[in-house]
């Protein structure tokens, strides 16, 4: 892994130098963290902090020829399947040559199924009203992405509460 | 994977009461920045001295407990919830 020079960075990964031409030839590799904090009655009665997913920005490619690395070594086959990072994007999925991570699916089949384990008769957090905050990044603002959170939310009874665009800082206060 | 499996709760519980604390000032400050500057201006909002970390993300350090002031939330009309005789939301 290799950092820019002013990103903050976590104590516990190594810091690896390498030499690249060109920046466009270091893969580019993005992850999605959701977390949550359930409280009652406002976040400054302190509450319990939940891991809800962590997911890296990958999806499914066909391999269109034999690969081999330096050694020799075949890394994959022709017609094998395999994961490649790419971009995040609202809805669309891309193409079998570049791939995108779509959050629409993210959010169907990882995000809203665990808030619901949560928040279901019997879960950890029975009658808690999720409020879901996204950062309101740019694949957030895709419209059938927007369209379906929303719908969703409303069908369930919770509340979709973005933040407004470059604003990290702000947050709700309610549950 | 190792960063997000090493990371306490107690951090991810005290950055959601950061990020409302800030949500706070720049209320009082009506929109502006200016809680930024000054002798005492920055991003800290006290957290470590008012929380202090639990298992599963923190608690007051005083023990008090706040009763939250201001407009009720907006859940939509038709949402799933049992309604009290006042026609508040219960949760």
């Amino acid at each position: 892994m290799i950092f820019r020079r002013t990103a903050k960075k976590f104590d516990a990964l190594p810091k690896n130098i390498a030499r690249a031409y060109h920046r466009c030839h270091i893969s580019k590799t993005m992850g999605i963290a959701v977390v949550a904090m359930a409280f009652d009655e406002t976040l400054n009665n302190g509450g319990t902090a939940i891991k809800l997913a962590f997911q890296r920005a990958q999806s499914a490619k066909i391999a269109q020829k034999l690969t081999k690395d330096k050694k020799g070594n075949v890394l994959r086959k022709k017609g094998d399947v395999y994961l490649v990072d790419c971009n995040v994007t609202g809805s669309g999925e891309g193409t079998s040559k570049g791939p995108k991570f779509p959050l629409m699916a993210f959010f169907e089949t990882t995000v809203f199924p665990e808030i619901e384990k949560l928040v279901k008769k019997g879960g950890r957090f029975e009658g808690y009203t999720p409020v879901i905050q996204g950062d309101n990044a740019g694949p957030h603002n895709d419209a059938t992405f927007s369209r379906y959170v929303t719908d969703h939310c409303k069908n369930v009874g919770w509340l979709w509460e973005p933040q407004g665009p470059q604003m990290p800082h702000s947050s709700f206060e309610r549950r | 994977m190792k960063v997000w499996n090493d990371l306490p709760s107690s951090k991810i519980a005290n950055s959601f009461v950061l990020a409302n604390r800030i949500a706070r000032k720049i209320e009082e400050t009506k929109g502006g920045n200016e809680f930024l500057a000054g002798k005492k201006g920055g991003l800290s909002s006290g957290i470590r001295r008012d929380f202090v970390a639990t298992e599963f993300g923190n608690r007051r350090r005083d023990g008090a407990k706040l009763i939250f002031e201001g407009p009720p939330a907006q859940v939509p009309a038709d949402a799933p919830f049992a309604k009290d005789e006042d026609g508040g939301v219960t949760m």
